[in-house]
């Protein structure tokens, strides 16, 4: 079940948050609010940088989630995560898909987050639980399932008005290649990319 | 056992409880408790000149305790040795061969059950595959049933193939260096300069091998202050008629150009890849990286751990600060003296490494893991 692939994940993960780290963290995922949630349970004592997570505005969610449980938490612009990097130690995504070759498919603007972290020698760990893996081998960018809400206009109405004819192009996800992944924790034990592959071959041999 | 007790006491530091063997007090004789609480204080006493001698007795401690234990099934048995795993793996947290040794004595335990299994079992079409390790298929495919049901009975049989297995893994670690030689004939070619860091026993067998087939190739030591080793290493290889110059440690960004392969020891190689090594190889790594040159690690496979590191402090311990300023000099109170024993390398900056099982880029490593060690047994 995913509640237990969770724990799992929390389980093994639980090691690389050290007391008085600071995680940088994009947008929301179910995954990494388990995995933080329980380390605040064990007395890990560590802060929380979130990504605000436009247009859905999903860091929020992260946010009043830790809070509840007693993190600390900043929020900061999406914009604004390589100003933030150096003050951050690693950085923590979850993952909507894990692709082949070790790379992940996850809300837009990890891509930038995983590039950041690695010119600045940050770590960068992804949390999947297993059933995420797919046999997609992503080249580029737009070699990633697209969603129907992409298409349109700008996302945000309190914004300010945008001529008709200029096109507002708004991805979803993006794709991280396996080059900017340190570590991925998921349910069969914490993988290096290479090792996604692997068993991906397993399951389809 | 009254000898033991009051080991027992004072070797409680940790959080767990003097009674430590509580859970297996019934199954445990006093002669294996008495034999673990030594093992315990030599590796707190840090009595072991290396990590193999380290390996080897841990495996023979146990060894014994699957002989002598009063266990009464499979299961009891692997409980017995967690526990007392975790026990001498806690008395020196920096030495992470004796964990790897625990977690290959539980692996053996699981497969051989398993195999036991499968040979009563026979009737069943084909070869069913022993496959413990948790994966995609075993989860997608309800068909399979992947729990190993461990509460058979520990017969004199199964006692028997365990302690073969441990003999045949003491071995295996004994003849690391026989093994590894077989490989330097592959790396090591005529007029080739070797660059190594310090004192390692495999890296001077892996280079008296090369040198006994006659290639007449350069080394050069660094000396590796403040313990200094790089003289002994010198001196060793100078024995084997091999070209030597020990260097300084500050002249190995200079000397780099010159150099063709750098060939060092490991402490312990981590899961992602990474190597620990004697405190100063960090350096000679970089170095290398920035002169392309390749940075190669011999390694016996019982160095290999499960765990991962990620910076310099997880596996380090410091050594005596004496060896770099001695505590008679007048301004001593007003310097903070460091002195790290090892150096954590990322797997980035590391080549190669050849283990008596042959060659392995380190995004590789992960995959010998799962053939030695269960995921179960991780965490200790």
């Amino acid at each position: 079940s995913s509640m237990e692939s969770r724990h799992r994940i929390s389980k093994f993960g639980d090691r690389f948050i050290q007391d008085g780290a600071t995680i940088l963290v994009h947008g929301h995922s179910r995954v990494v609010s388990v995995l933080l949630s329980n380390a605040q349970k064990k007395g890990k004592k560590f802060s929380v940088i979130i990504t605000e997570g436009r247009p859905g505005y999903s860091g929020y969610k992260t946010a009043s989630e830790l809070r509840k449980m007693g993190v600390k938490c900043t929020l900061i612009l999406d914009s604004a995560v390589a100003t933030s990097m150096e003050m951050a130690d690693m950085v923590l995504v979850g993952a909507e898909g894990v692709v082949e070759n070790g790379g992940v498919i996850n809300k837009v603007g990890t891509y930038q987050v995983a590039m950041v972290a690695s010119l600045l020698h940050k770590p960068f760990y992804v949390a999947a639980e297993s059933y995420k893996f797919s046999r997609l081998f992503p080249l580029s960018q737009k070699d990633i399932p697209k969603r129907k809400e992409e298409k349109g206009r700008s996302p945000d109405s309190t914004g300010p008005n945008l001529p008709k004819d200029v096109p507002f192009n708004n991805p979803l996800s993006d794709y991280t290649p396996p080059k900017f992944i340190t570590l991925l924790f998921t349910d069969l034990g914490i993988l290096t990319p290479s090792a996604v592959s692997d068993e991906l071959i397993k399951l389809y041999y | 056992a009254s000898k033991a007790a009051p080991v027992a006491k004072t070797a409680a530091s940790s959080s767990s409880s003097s009674s430590w063997g509580e859970e297996i007090k019934n199954d445990v004789t006093p002669f294996i408790f008495k034999i673990v609480e030594k093992l315990e204080l030599d590796l707190k006493r840090r009595m072991f000149e290396g990590s193999s001698d380290c390996a080897v007795s841990t495996l023979q401690v146990l060894r014994h305790v699957v002989s002598r234990g009063k266990f009464k099934s499979a299961k009891d048995l692997l409980k017995g040795i967690k526990v007392i795993g975790r026990r001498v793996s806690d008395a020196n947290k920096t030495q992470l061969v004796v964990g790897n040794c625990v977690r290959r004595v539980a692996h053996i335990i699981r497969q051989t059950c398993a195999e036991v299994k499968q040979d009563k079992t026979k009737t069943q079409e084909g070869p069913v595959d022993v496959d413990l390790s948790r994966s995609l298929v075993k989860i997608m495919d309800s068909t399979q049933d992947s729990s190993l049901d461990l509460s058979m009975e520990l017969s004199l049989n199964l006692r028997q193939l365990i302690i073969d297995e441990i003999s045949e893994l003491v071995e295996d670690v004994q003849r690391v260096y026989s093994h590894i030689k077989a490989y330097s004939v592959e790396h090591i070619h005529a007029k080739d300069v070797v660059l190594t860091v310090g004192y390692s026993t495999t890296v001077m067998h892996f280079l008296a091998a090369a040198a006994k087939l006659e290639r007449e190739f350069d080394v050069i030591v660094v000396e590796s202050c403040p313990s200094y080793d790089g003289h002994k290493m010198a001196k060793e290889l100078a024995k084997h008629d091999i070209e030597t110059t020990v260097v300084t440690d500050s002249a190995v960004f200079a000397m780099m150009g010159i150099v063709n392969k750098v060939i060092v020891g490991a402490h312990v190689v981590l899961a992602n890849g990474a190597l620990i090594a004697r405190s100063g190889c960090h350096m000679v790594a970089a170095a290398a990286k920035h002169h392309s040159v390749p940075f190669i690690c011999v390694t016996g496979l019982y160095k290999l751990c499960p765990l991962y590191g990620f910076d310099q402090d997880t596996f380090n311990d410091f050594k005596y600060p004496g060896e770099i300023l001695k505590f008679q000099e007048k301004f001593v109170e007003k310097v903070n003296v460091k002195n790290p024993g090892h150096d954590y390398i990322p797997p980035q900056l590391v080549s190669l490494f050849i283990t008596n099982f042959g060659g392995n880029s380190p995004s590789y490593i992960y995959r010998l893991l799962t053939e030695y060690y269960d995921v179960e047994d991780y965490e200790l």
